[in-house]
């Protein structure tokens, strides 16, 4: 007796159609699983039964054979249990074959017959909404993730039995669980950080303002004290709140590594800050089995902090390189090749020699200057659109502007940036391509001759030229203006300056 | 000298545990390295290092043994490849008249000039994290100096020490370069084409042999051979500690005339200048100071003080603007955010003004400060 079941399985961060075919036949008694699952999936076996068995369901002592097709596909996880297990129920006749037409199903289960939560279930819900399925059985804790997917009935499971007796017609689904409390405002989601803390330092400010609208990456160097990690630690406080496909896709991200607690769409731009130690599978993404997403796509659409850049693993930081230009990172292994998304903004302080004092109280030998500086290599700093010299205040000032303020001028600048690029493939400044700048970017005379100049002066490489010009495309759009002007210009390089 | 004198003399630098006060000893007792050679084959080290009073009988006879060894064929293959010329305390053209035993008894230099010893000598050094006023200031100096004919001794370390160089090299003058590893090893790497341009103007010295790399002990016992290379030395820029104020310790314990340029307090790197003012140094307000300190002129009083600021700021901005900034910037290096702290300038105005003194050449900008020129 044939039965088959319609579930999925991660593949990356996105879903991958499973079909779980159970055969009961006569026999010895015996369990086969089939269709290359990882350690969880064999495992599942002795989970399946003992919570058929809490769940005061037959265990059919007859030969057994589970198969996940697609069979070339590695199945991770434990996410495809309740589908063996409805699967049984329907080839051992304890239930009708058509309960489960055109119904999805997801969960992993306990030996008491619970219904366990699974990761990513927006990512696995959408795939399987996108295959045709009308509705589908996920766990109760992952049940209001799934119905942030249009167009796809959710039936929330409890456990095993309930699932039973509601596919059976004897009960009611279960309704789903009243909705989570609303989200803490963004002030309180910052906690303590506020941008009004920042005493004077104008010039990091105009830079962070311009990280935050513009999406340009930022490099801030200098001496311990200087304030880099306070400045760094506020840019989420003033960057513009997620647009509704940027928090689709930040809930799918968060989703597919686990983050099980956001029941909602993200409302916060994701902010990482890995430790130095971090290796390149950890900031980039991979490992071994099933590719893990990594530190770049946790930031997408957000921004990824790296503190103390110099003391990064170098192959770590040049492997940031293609996702920092193209926005994906590729990941390619013998059996797949997966895309990750991975636009970030990339925030990085770094001291400017492993002493950390300024250049005129460095006890650090030449060597160990210059090998220090080599750790960043000048195709990695070219990357950088905003680079700058800090120094440890010396002059008591005045606190600044609060980030509430700060981050108006962002919402602003963003919002003139994607009425400019609605309907093209970039959304921000940083990310415009150099055949457009002409077309969006384009400078007056003065402002043009101002440019050529700071080309000339400054050992400028063409990618250096054109960040200058989108820099101050930026400044522009933060100024509400849409000719960019020379004194953009003037500020764009001053932004840009000749560190570390 | 001859050549086998000068491969025996190499010889006995590149023996292992030799240092310079047993090659000292080494000389006084035989005169002629020659002897020295055949003594210490012969086994008389112990009249070397008898008296060491921290070596025990086992190091004794391991140093000996190793002295046995003493090969003047492969010293004489070594300096005849690299052109290296070798001195020692008993020749006549021993740059270094003190005898001291702190102070080395042989010493190798590679180079296209050797008469580069036998002019006035001045040692100008200085921090390696030099300020751009530093960095003019020693170039400058140093050209001035040479082009009167005086030889520029300096360290050929980065910062003040390569801008001395420069400086004489690219006013045609004489400079000797002074290292602390092998006359073979590069230190800083970065430095190589200055080395090549030290060893065509005038010559690198150095009292290792060949292959010591570069030990940060090293480096405060060649600032004693620049200290005593030199007839008056000179301080352009130091911070409260570093290696120049330990030449200006050598050439003060030598009896050699000190000189340093003063500076402003808020300025980290004139901290060690001026404290050396403090503590009796000449201080350096230009060329003439020099030449005061060599004995070159008859008088002792030096001409009257240029205007400092008419000559090194021949125009001033004719904008408000640039006034502003300039007088903002006080002859000091400031950030963008300081100077807007300073005057009553917005943002774009300072950024105007700014690229406005730099193109006029009155300003730079170097890693996020401006530095008025």
């Amino acid at each position: 007796m044939l039965a088959s079941v319609r579930s999925a399985t991660l593949h990356g961060i996105d879903g991958q159609l499973v079909r779980v075919e159970v055969h009961v036949s006569n026999g010895l008694p015996a369990y086969t699983i089939v269709g290359l699952p990882d350690a969880a999936g064999r495992e599942s076996k002795d989970r399946v039964r003992a919570a058929m068995i809490s769940s005061q369901v037959e265990w059919p002592l007859r030969r057994i054979t589970v198969n996940l097709a697609p069979g070339g596909v590695r199945k991770s996880g434990a996410g495809l249990e309740l589908a063996v297990a409805l699967g049984l129920m329907l080839a051992s006749d304890d239930l009708e074959q058509s309960v489960l037409d055109g119904v999805g199903v997801l969960g992993e289960l306990g030996l008491d017959g619970q219904v366990r939560p699974v990761a990513g279930a927006l990512a696995l819900v959408d795939a399987l909404a996108r295959s045709g399925v009308t509705s589908v059985v996920v766990p109760s804790a992952n049940a209001h993730e799934a119905s942030l997917i249009p167009g796809i009935k959710i039936r929330c499971a409890h456990s095993l039995a309930g699932v039973k007796a509601a596919l059976s017609g004897a009960e009611d689904w279960p309704e789903v669980d009243a909705p989570p409390p609303e989200p803490p405002s963004l002030e309180e989601a910052h906690g303590c950080f506020d941008l009004s803390e920042v005493r004077g330092m104008a010039t990091a400010r105009s830079a962070l303002r311009c990280a935050a609208a513009g999406a340009h990456h930022l490099l801030m160097a200098g001496p311990p004290g200087a304030g880099k990690t306070m400045l760094a630690r506020r840019l989420p406080t003033i960057m513009a709140p997620l647009d509704p496909d940027e928090a689709l896709e930040v809930t799918r991200i968060q989703s597919a590594t686990g983050v099980i607690p956001a029941r909602r769409l993200a409302t916060k731009r994701p902010f990482r800050a890995p430790h130095h130690s971090a290796s390149t599978p950890a900031l980039i993404g991979g490992g071994s089995g099933r590719p893990h997403p990594g530190e770049v796509t946790l930031a997408s659409s957000g921004a990824l902090f790296l503190d103390e850049l110099g003391e990064f693993a170098p192959q770590a930081l040049d492997a940031l390189r293609q996702p920092l230009e193209e926005r994906v990172v590729r990941i390619s292994r013998q059996a797949c090749s997966l895309e990750f998304p991975a636009n970030f903004t990339l925030i990085a302080c770094t001291n400017p020699c492993p002493c950390g004092r300024d250049p005129f109280h460095c006890t650090c030998s030449d060597v160990a200057r210059e090998k220090y500086r080599r750790r960043l290599s000048a195709p990695l700093l070219d990357r950088f659109d905003l680079r700058l010299a800090l120094r440890a205040p010396k002059e008591i000032e005045k606190p600044g502007a609060s980030s509430a303020e700060e981050r108006e001028r962002v919402i602003s600048a963003v919002a003139r940036q994607n009425a400019r690029y609605a309907g093209l493939p970039w959304r921000r400044n940083a990310h415009l391509p150099a055949g457009a700048l002409a077309r969006y970017a384009g400078l007056s005379a003065e402002a043009h001759g101002v440019w050529l100049n700071a080309v000339k002066s400054g050992s400028l490489t063409g990618r250096g030229a054109a960040a200058i010009q989108r820099t101050a495309r930026t400044l522009a759009d933060l100024d509400d203006r849409s000719e960019i002007t020379a004194d953009d210009v003037l500020q764009a390089s001053d932004l840009r300056q000749d560190v570390p | 000298m001859t050549t086998e004198r000068e491969s025996a003399l190499y010889a006995l630098v590149a023996l292992p545990r030799m240092t310079p006060s047993r090659l000292q000893r080494a000389l006084h007792i035989w005169p002629d390295p020659i002897d020295a050679v055949k003594g210490l084959a012969s086994g008389a080290a112990i009249k070397v290092i008898g008296d060491e009073r921290r070596l025990n009988d086992e190091g004794r006879s391991q140093i000996a043994a190793g002295w046995r060894m003493v090969d003047v064929l492969s010293a004489a293959r070594v300096i005849k490849r690299n052109g290296t010329r070798l001195r020692c305390l008993h020749d006549d053209d021993w740059p270094i008249e003190e005898e001291d035993t702190t102070l080395p008894a042989v010493l190798l230099n590679e180079g296209d000039r050797p008469c580069a010893l036998a002019a006035q000598r001045v040692a100008i050094v200085g921090t390696r994290a030099a300020s751009p006023h530093g960095v003019a200031d020693a170039h400058a100096l140093a050209a001035t100096l040479a082009e009167a004919g005086i030889t520029i001794v300096s360290g050929l370390a980065l910062g003040i020490d390569a801008a001395a160089h420069r400086g004489a090299i690219e006013a045609g003058g004489q400079t000797i370069g002074v290292v602390a590893t092998g006359l073979d090893v590069t230190y800083p790497r970065s430095h190589q084409s200055l080395y090549a341009s030290v060893r065509s103007r005038g010559i690198i010295v150095s009292e290792h042999p060949h292959g010591v790399g570069p030990r940060p002990e090293r480096f405060p016992v060649r600032n004693r051979i620049i200290a005593a290379l030199a007839d008056v030395v000179v301080v352009v820029e130091a911070a409260s500690r570093g290696g120049a104020l330990s030449t200006a310790a050598a050439a003060t314990a030598l009896g050699r005339p000190v000189l340093a340029q003063p500076g402003s307090t808020r300025n980290p790197v004139a901290a060690g200048c001026n404290s050396l003012i403090a503590d009796g140094a000449l201080p350096l307000l230009d060329a003439s100071d020099v030449v005061i300190a060599l004995g070159m002129t008859s008088g002792s009083r030096r001409a009257p003080i240029r205007n400092l600021s008419a000559a090194t700021k021949p125009t001033l901005p004719a904008d408000n603007a640039g006034r502003q900034v300039m007088r903002a910037l006080g002859g000091e290096p400031a950030s963008l955010d300081e100077i807007a702290l300073r005057t009553n300038l917005d943002a774009p105005g300072i950024a105007r003004a700014v690229e406005s003194l730099c193109t006029l050449g009155l300003a730079k900008r170097v890693r996020g400060l401006i530095w008025p020129l």
